[in-house]
């Protein structure tokens, strides 16, 4: 075990610390994509050049709600659109023609009128309004917590300019748990897999490819150190790569963006170290099945690409087609990310995280073994 | 022929290799086809012959990285199939084509293969050997072809072997580095090393083997001491020559545009014919060598 250690550390030496292409795409480049992609949407949640469809849905007329109603319809970022019928709401809201949809109650008018009066006497009652978003939807999540935080404060002006009360404080009641939306928060778990994938798909296929096709693995073998203490140290010097390159995450997360603590919980650590474990043992796969780096690359670029844009990473793809969606579903990254992001408090919208990750973990396993002596090149 | 080839050339009469029938196949190609031969502890054993002869198959499988089709290999006395790491720790391997680490120094590469062998010299002193001592510091990829050779001898060094398997050391190097490496190898010897040498350089395996197997096309051809395959050859007198255009010499091969070389066992007969022609100049006589024999026995050049 010693001697894997002090191998690995020499191959961290050669890999990561003096040869800076090597440190820039484990270190700084989620750094600075985490940068990048914060600046572009972080705009978004600004609510800077983005309109929100609403679609409000009277069960019955109402005169308080319309008030508050006319003062967003003012606003360019809202698209306000009436219907009759929830139904066809929200069917529109299904095929993405609505961000969200505001169901008032036939009794909105009388609750929210006792409301007003009970709080004269300090007692409070909850007027019920039914939100209904698609939280899977980056636009409708955001459309809802914009409608709430509106909401809240439209009430409160609506009877200031009443006259009558003027510190009455009205809550809604709203059906969801979801917490308020924040893209740096957001996409923290992805840049956290896209590193994870990155060590998989480049770090660990290409130093083992690389070390083969210059038959510097040939070199080794001759040695008394066998092809299963080399491949361990390869793995232990991306893991070590990868465990700083996370840190360097994790403080920028923390302490420029206010990511939430529970990323430092069991639950999301067990779940980056999954993610570890079973890319590694695709980048293996792969190695052990191909033998020229320059085809390792096209199929770890293909693969990197194709899990990293149909894996929820930065947007949607539930509502793809299905000719797209099945890789969505047989994606481990999709899995791994949304169980991240529902440790952070977001939706989740799939119910069995470990499927399909273990299953890729059993079929990686089993070819690499199949496959051993290919890894290091030789009969 | 050469299967019970009995070695007399100051080795210690212990064999270190013992190779019987040895076969390699790929396909149609018949890498390795069938040589044996004994290495003798303490002594340098050059596998002698043209690229594509089936000298470094015969080496790697020697060294474990290849599997041998049929025959018997035995290292130390021991029939072995996978080399045991406790005998991997015995053996030193120059590979004829290995990189190291690019990003790592020379004495950090040095240190390395140290640890991964668990016993062997110091760094310094193995750096001594093979002249990196003002290179230690510096990295892999900044050496020259020379330098990464030594180095490459000097991993090869690193656990103190007792048997040295060296694969064209000196392919690639200029002439005051090749006669460098020679001086190692030669000093190697003196301290009492085993070595298998394989090259396609003649006045190597003449200056540094005790014994010399010339292999073509995976067959052994001929097998001793350098002197005594020459003298086993029969060859007396080599006419080497630059002819002036389109004058051929009758019997002589080719060696370059207008250079010949002829071989002959009655020069006093021949020499006054060739001069008399008035077409040859710079005409060299010289004694035969391993080339020359090689030549005879195949019918082409260790350079073909």
């Amino acid at each position: 075990m010693k001697k894997i250690l002090r191998f690995s550390l020499y191959l961290f030496l050669n890999d990561y610390i003096r040869d800076f292409s090597g440190s820039f795409w484990i270190f700084f480049f989620p750094l600075i994509l985490y940068l990048i992609l914060t600046s572009i949407f972080g705009g978004i949640a600004e609510g800077e050049n983005v309109t929100f469809r609403i679609g409000v849905v009277y069960e019955e007329k109402s005169t308080a709600f319309e008030k508050m109603v006319s003062h967003l319809k003012g606003e360019k970022v809202f698209d306000i659109r009436e219907y009759r019928k929830v139904d066809e709401a929200l069917k529109q809201l299904k095929e993405s023609k609505l961000d969200v949809v505001i169901f008032v109650d036939k009794n909105f008018d009388s609750s929210f009128t006792k409301a007003i009066l009970l709080a004269k006497t300090k007692m409070k009652l909850t007027v019920p309004i039914d939100i209904y978003y698609v939280p899977e939807r980056t636009e409708s999540s955001m459309a809802k917590d914009v409608v709430k935080s509106i909401l809240k404060t439209m009430e409160v002006e609506i009877w200031r300019s009443f006259g009558n009360f003027k510190d009455v404080k009205v809550e809604s009641s709203l059906e969801e748990k979801t917490k308020k939306f924040n893209m740096a928060h957001y996409y923290f778990p992805a840049i956290v897999m896209m590193t994870i994938m990155s060590i998989g798909f480049f770090s660990i296929p290409y130093s083992i490819a690389e070390k083969r096709e210059r038959k510097s693995t040939r070199r080794l073998l001759v040695s008394p150190f066998g092809s299963g203490e080399f491949i361990l140290s390869v793995i232990l010097n991306n893991f070590l790569a990868l465990l700083i390159s996370l840190t360097l995450l994790f403080s920028m997360g923390m302490l420029f963006y206010r990511v939430p603590k529970v990323i430092l919980s069991s639950q999301f650590i067990l779940q980056i170290i999954l993610g570890m474990l079973i890319y590694s043992m695709i980048g293996l796969m792969i190695v052990s099945l191909v033998k020229r780096i320059s085809t390792i690359s096209i199929i770890s670029n293909s693969l990197f690409q194709a899990m990293m844009f149909l894996g929820n990473f930065y947007f949607n793809v539930l509502n793809m087609s299905w000719g797209i969606r099945w890789f969505v579903y047989i994606n481990p990254a999709t899995y791994i990310l949304d169980k991240l992001r529902g440790t952070m408090g977001y939706n989740s919208y799939l119910s069995n995280h470990l499927l399909v990750p273990f299953a890729w973990l059993v079929l990686s396993i089993l070819i690499v073994t199949l496959n051993f002596k290919r890894v290091m090149g030789v009969e | 022929m050469y299967n019970n080839y009995k070695l007399l050339f100051g080795g210690k009469n212990v064999k270190i290799v013992e190779v019987k029938n040895l076969k390699k196949y790929y396909k149609d190609v018949k890498a390795v086809d069938g040589i044996s031969f004994d290495i003798e502890e303490g002594s340098i054993f050059a596998l002698l012959g043209p690229n594509g002869a089936g000298k470094t198959t015969t080496v790697e499988i020697l060294e474990g990285l290849r599997k041998r089709d049929s025959g018997e290999v035995k290292l130390f006395g021991e029939t072995v199939d996978d080399i045991p790491k406790e005998m991997k720790k015995r053996i030193g391997v120059q590979l004829q084509k290995s990189a190291f680490f690019n990003y790592l120094t020379v004495g950090e590469t040095l240190s390395l293969f140290r640890e991964l062998y668990g016993r062997g010299y110091k760094v310094r002193e193995i750096s001594e050997i093979v002249h990196l001592v003002d290179k230690e510091k510096s990295l892999v990829k900044n050496l020259s072809g020379g330098q990464l050779q030594r180095l490459a001898l000097g991993v090869a060094l690193i656990n103190d072997p007792e048997l040295i398997f060296l694969d064209e050391p000196t392919t690639g190097l200029d002439p005051q580095a090749r006669r460098m490496v020679w001086g190692i190898i030669k000093d190697l010897k003196d301290k009492g090393k085993t070595i298998f040498l394989t090259t396609h350089y003649m006045e190597e395996a003449e200056y540094l083997a005790d014994v010399v197997c010339i292999i073509d096309h995976g067959k052994i051809v001929e097998m001793g001491r350098p002197e005594e395959i020459i003298r086993r050859s029969g060859l007396k007198t080599v006419i080497e020559m630059e002819t002036i255009e389109d004058f051929v010499v009758e019997g002589a091969e080719k060696l370059d545009a207008n250079k010949y070389r002829l071989i002959v066992n009655d020069p006093e007969r021949v020499l006054p014919e060739i001069l008399k022609s008035g077409k040859v100049s710079n005409v060299m006589i010289r004694k035969p060598n391993l080339e020359d024999v090689f030549l005879k026995l195949t019918g082409h050049s260790l350079r073909d």
